[in-house]
């Protein structure tokens, strides 16, 4: 169907990391008090290193 | 008692607190578990698929800066990095619409390029929808001249930012063909020559940041009206600031600092009602001072001319009257001379205000009482005098931030006892004989004390060696005669 390409979706970390293979999508959590809620962001992993994810 | 106790706690655990956040980082790690795959999340139709054309072109300049891995994905727009962006169009075919390289920081990692051999590719000509390249630190390890051939990007390229990437040689005057560009920052490189008046021709440009280069010759015209941010800072432009600026109505930000501009300050700066910043210092101004007169700068907040030696301009009286928002006052090193406006003491938001090393005379205006919010006050090597108005608690407050030293005769009330000296080297206490007149002069002071004091000698006040020297081994037997009484006291 007809896209434009609006709104968002789950990154895709397939090529994420440069010529580093496998590139995996993981979940990353700040530290934070009992009392606050955890931001949560996604970034691409590849041997122990963080890559950013794709923009859209 | 309870009450500060309990605050004390309070505020401890506050601290606490803020201490383990800061040393915290992102710790918990958690694969992405959820049901969904790592593959192509486009959104849009699974049958989009890149231009190949445009594929070709992006393997090429990725390989040219060094990143040839990319040239093993199957389809760049779908199997995307941090540093590129596209957009399908109504026949589900992706464009690349945007190409960045360099770290900005570990967490925010645009692919990086190879220091010895890294060139920007004319490659980028064949990207018809591409709307922004950033290229930052990273030709800088081969440095190169800004490409001419950039002016033949799409026309709808709106942000070209190639910043501290070590660009020498003039900047292109082909620049001035991308008439849709919105953003132009060439920040910290290596450019000479001046800038060209080509660059009058964009006019939907929103910033321009030529900043920390060579570039020298004068301030071409600008004429966008979206304008909001110019700073040309650290280079060597010269000639006047061309008063047209004040038609580009939208700008916040004015940064001209060191440079070698030389004329006044244009008057038609006054008309730019959105403007926050204006910082001009470190160049060779002259003429008076810019001054609201009612209704003008009415969103200012920073105005910072230090460094231009404006020799014998005043601050006129109301000349802040109609800026209600500024915090920022930096004139030091001006050759300002005349009295400190008695006004300058009701500007309501006034935080930060530097006069120091002018030639200002007079007294610290009483009205200086009334700023609140004054954080940072330099006053020294001017020609004060008079006692300095402030309360203890303002004194206490700002520290070594109210610096009042190398003046002629600022004097202290002794009321406010002997902590608050330390903070203001060279500062002596006034006489309290003369405190009531409010006026702190020297010669007549010493009159004064003469005849109260030690009866029988008459030592007129004119100014002759000896008896200048007599009245200021006196004057400081006064003082420590006036500190003795209130210690025993």
């Amino acid at each position: 169907g007809r896209s434009d390409g609006t709104g968002s979706s789950l990154p895709d970390c397939s090529h994420a990391c440069g010529p580093c293979t496998p590139c995996k999508r993981v979940m990353v959590s700040f530290k934070c008090s009992v009392a606050e809620s955890c931001p949560i962001v996604y970034r691409c992993m590849c041997n122990g290193r963080f890559y950013h994810v794709p923009s859209k | 008692m309870a009450n500060s106790l309990q605050l004390h706690l309070a505020l401890l655990l506050h601290l606490l607190h803020l201490l383990h956040r800061t040393h915290s980082e992102f710790t918990m790690i958690m694969p992405d578990s959820s049901a969904l795959v790592d593959a192509p999340q486009t959104g849009f139709s699974a049958l989009a698929h890149t231009n190949p054309d445009e594929q070709l072109a992006v393997y090429e300049i990725m390989a040219a800066t060094g990143n040839s891995w990319a040239s093993t994905i199957p389809d760049v727009c779908r199997g995307r990095w941090h540093g590129i962006e596209c957009m399908p169009d109504s026949l589900s075919v992706y464009h690349v619409v945007s190409l960045s390289f360099g770290a900005l920081s570990d967490d925010t990692a645009f692919p990086t390029c190879d220091a010895a051999g890294a060139t920007l590719s004319p490659a980028v000509l064949r990207l018809p929808h591409l709307r922004s390249i950033f290229f930052y630190r990273c030709l800088s390890g081969n440095p190169q001249p800004i490409p001419s051939f950039l002016g033949r990007l799409a026309p709808s390229l709106r942000s070209l930012v190639l910043r501290e990437n070590g660009h020498v040689g003039p900047m292109p005057q082909e620049l001035g063909n991308l008439t849709a560009l919105r953003v132009l920052d060439l920040h910290e490189n290596r450019l000479s020559s001046s800038i060209p008046s080509t660059i009058s021709y964009l006019n939907h440009l929103q910033l321009l940041d030529l900043s920390g280069n060579q570039l020298a010759g004068a301030i071409p015209e600008l004429r966008s009206t979206s304008l909001s941010v110019l700073d040309l800072n650290r280079n060597r432009l010269h000639g006047q600031i061309p008063p047209s600026l004040s038609k580009c109505e939208s700008l916040i930000k004015i940064d001209l600092s060191r440079n070698q501009l030389t004329g006044p300050i244009p008057d038609s700066l006054a008309s730019l009602k959105e403007l926050i910043l204006l910082d001009l210092s470190h160049n060779s101004l002259s003429g008076s001072l810019p001054c609201s007169r009612g209704t003008g700068y009415p969103s200012l907040r920073a105005l910072i001319l230090n460094g231009n030696a404006m020799n014998a301009a005043l601050i006129p009286g109301e000349c802040f009257a109609g800026m209600p928002d500024l915090n920022t006052v930096i004139f030091s090193g001006m050759g300002l001379e005349g009295p400190v406006p008695e006004s300058m003491g009701e500007m309501p938001s006034l935080r930060v205000l530097h006069l120091d090393g002018n030639k200002l005379n007079g007294s610290i205006p009483e009205s200086f009482r009334g700023l609140e919010k004054l954080s940072e006050l330099r006053l020294d090597g001017n020609r004060l005098t008079g006692r300095i108005p402030f309360g203890r608690e303002t004194i206490w407050r700002m520290g070594g931030k109210l610096r009042v030293s190398n003046n002629l005769g600022l004097c202290f009330d002794m009321g406010l006892g002997g902590e608050a000296l330390e903070t203001m080297e060279a500062i002596t206490y006034c006489n309290p004989e003369t405190v009531a007149d409010g006026e702190w002069e020297s010669g007549r002071t010493i009159t004064k004390h003469l005849s109260a004091v030690s009866a029988g000698v008459r030592i007129s006040s004119t100014s002759s060696s000896a008896a200048t020297l007599a009245a200021a081994v006196l004057q400081k037997l006064l003082l420590m005669v006036g500190i003795l009484q209130v210690l025993m006291g």
